[in-house]
């Protein structure tokens, strides 16, 4: 597979007052490939997500660059902004309940999201909506987009939103600990779903999580938060092999092994 | 003689789905019987909505089954005279999945843990005082954590306070429902050795629920199978799976490297 590089972090810093969140962070997503960022609670691996989303808290100030096919994020405009998120980059968030409307069915979210980027009737969401929906293994798509997101579980309502996310056709997933709220055998098909994607439309997928099993299942180069610093960076395999750092190693003890 | 006893437990919920419509009755749980024994751990697994908490519920006395009968220390929950319902609430406790969720905001950590031993122990200020030191040591918190809001302590910290609460009157037993879900790997592995020491150390029971099918075989002795509000399966914890549910969750155990990697497709 051709190697390419789709996005890159340089020289970020975000600041809250005096606080550094993150520091002088450099990272590369590649075309096709998935980026495992690991690290624990509070290291900042959210707040990198946000970076790059460009929608850090309003308190908080960031320097660097975000190299999205070569377009510095941080310094267009805001209304090119919006071009970029949600069509060519997409979010993911660990709590799908919250992420959506509870007051808006499925097709509402549907027409809400795909109607931000481009001019569509009803009857061609629709039927995006629907074989985004059967993309992503959900059973009776027609019904479900009547439904209101708390009468879905959890496990399905991520794939709802992974479905609105893959409808836009992005170039790059930002996933935010997806599968963290979700039980371990709808965790797996999550998972399995991510690498289908990425298999069949080439795209990046940076995968945040606190869980080395799923950087273990899924990643193809890993990235190491710690204290808002990264502190590692290597293939999945020397990662898991040859630890460089202290916190890394610490981390791969951790494993719950017999 | 065994700690608790499940019998039979079933537990329906009524949902009508509109009002000339006859009420349905929604099984969360079915036919559950089980025991267990003094000094053990006991995990349930299940994917959620299979009645894990509903189950954990019920053995509290939270809610109360439709029909069956749950023993604890030979008392039977649901017929026990109120004084010997105190006596089960001392040996029974709790901790749960969102911790700050089971704090009150405004009391401090100290307040927090001695309020079971206000309810069951005549201690003296300083005596309590004491006692919160020895519980925070216990469960390797700083002592100045003590005069601090929930707020301000990390979801890991939290969850040790839970423990320290939990164990402040010496229960026998200790029901906890996805206790270290939320926590980051580094913590759980923390966590679940803590609790290890400190079931040797008491002479706890345990009934230790999770999702992850890794966590309930590192710590459990017994594992418990459940499947659409049934029990499917009980088995020692280094036996093999059989029912199809239990290998559905053992397949889903993700590989701890990745080597390991299932094919997919």
């Amino acid at each position: 597979m051709e190697r390419k590089i789709l996005l890159q972090v340089k020289d970020l810093n975000v600041q809250i007052g005096e606080q550094e969140i993150l520091s002088s962070i450099n990272l590369t997503a590649n075309k096709g490939r998935i980026l495992g960022i690991i690290g624990e609670s509070g290291s900042g691996k959210s707040m990198l997500c946000q970076a790059i989303m460009q929608s850090i808290p309003a308190v908080a100030k960031s320097t660097g660059q975000i190299l999205f096919q070569n377009t510095d994020l941080s310094s267009v405009t805001k209304e090119s902004l919006r071009d970029y998120r949600g069509r060519h980059i997409s979010m993911i968030t660990q709590n799908p309940l919250v992420a959506f409307d509870s007051i808006q069915t499925i097709e509402m979210h549907f027409r809400e999201t795909l109607k931000a980027h481009y001019v569509l009737t009803k009857k061609e969401i629709r039927q995006i909506a629907i074989s985004a929906m059967n993309k992503v293994n959900l059973p009776n798509p027609e019904k479900l987009l009547q439904y209101y997101p708390f009468q879905l579980s959890g496990g399905m309502l991520q794939r709802v939103m992974i479905a609105l996310s893959f409808a836009m056709q992005p170039k790059l997933y930002i996933a935010d600990e997806p599968t963290t709220a979700l039980d371990t055998v709808n965790q797996k098909k999550i998972l399995t779903l991510f690498n289908q994607i990425r298999d069949e439309t080439n795209a990046a997928i940076i995968l945040v999580t606190h869980d080395l099993g799923v950087i273990a299942e899924l990643a193809d180069e890993v990235a190491v938060m710690y204290k808002g610093e990264l502190i590692e960076q290597a293939n999945v395999f020397d990662f898991f092999d040859a630890p460089q750092h202290w916190y890394t190693k610490k981390l791969l003890q951790s494993r719950i092994t017999f | 003689m065994a700690l608790l006893e499940v019998t039979n437990v079933e537990k329906y919920y009524h949902q009508r789905q509109s009002f000339i419509q006859k009420k349905l009755e929604i099984p969360v749980l079915q036919q559950v019987t089980f025991s267990l024994q003094e000094g053990e751990c006991l995990g349930v697994v299940g994917q959620s909505g299979s009645g894990k908490s509903t189950l954990a519920r019920i053995i509290l006395g939270i809610e109360n089954p439709t029909s069956g009968i749950v023993r604890f220390n030979n008392v039977n929950l649901y017929q026990a005279s109120s004084k010997e319902k105190k006596g089960v609430r001392r040996d029974l406790q709790a901790v749960f999945q969102n911790s700050f969720n089971s704090f009150n905001p405004k009391q401090t950590i100290a307040e927090i843990i001695e309020e079971p031993l206000l309810n069951f122990e005549n201690f003296s200020k300083s005596e309590r005082q004491r006692k919160v030191e020895e519980l925070l040591n216990c469960v390797e918190l700083e002592n100045n954590i003590a005069n601090k809001y929930p707020s301000q302590l990390s979801g890991g910290q939290q969850q040790r306070v839970n423990i320290a609460r939990a164990i402040a009157i010496k229960p026998k037993l200790i029901v906890l429902d996805e206790a270290i879900s939320s926590l980051d790997m580094i913590l759980q592995k923390n966590i679940l050795q803590l609790l290890q020491s400190l079931q040797k150390q008491l002479k706890l029971s345990y009934i230790f629920i999770s999702h992850d099918l890794n966590v309930i075989r590192f710590i459990s002795d017994r594992i418990l199978v459940m499947h659409k509000g049934r029990l499917v399966e009980e088995i020692n914890k280094n036996d093999p799976f059989k029912h199809p549910a239990s290998l559905e969750l053992y397949d889903a155990i993700l590989p701890s490297h990745p080597w390991d990697r299932q094919k997919t497709c």
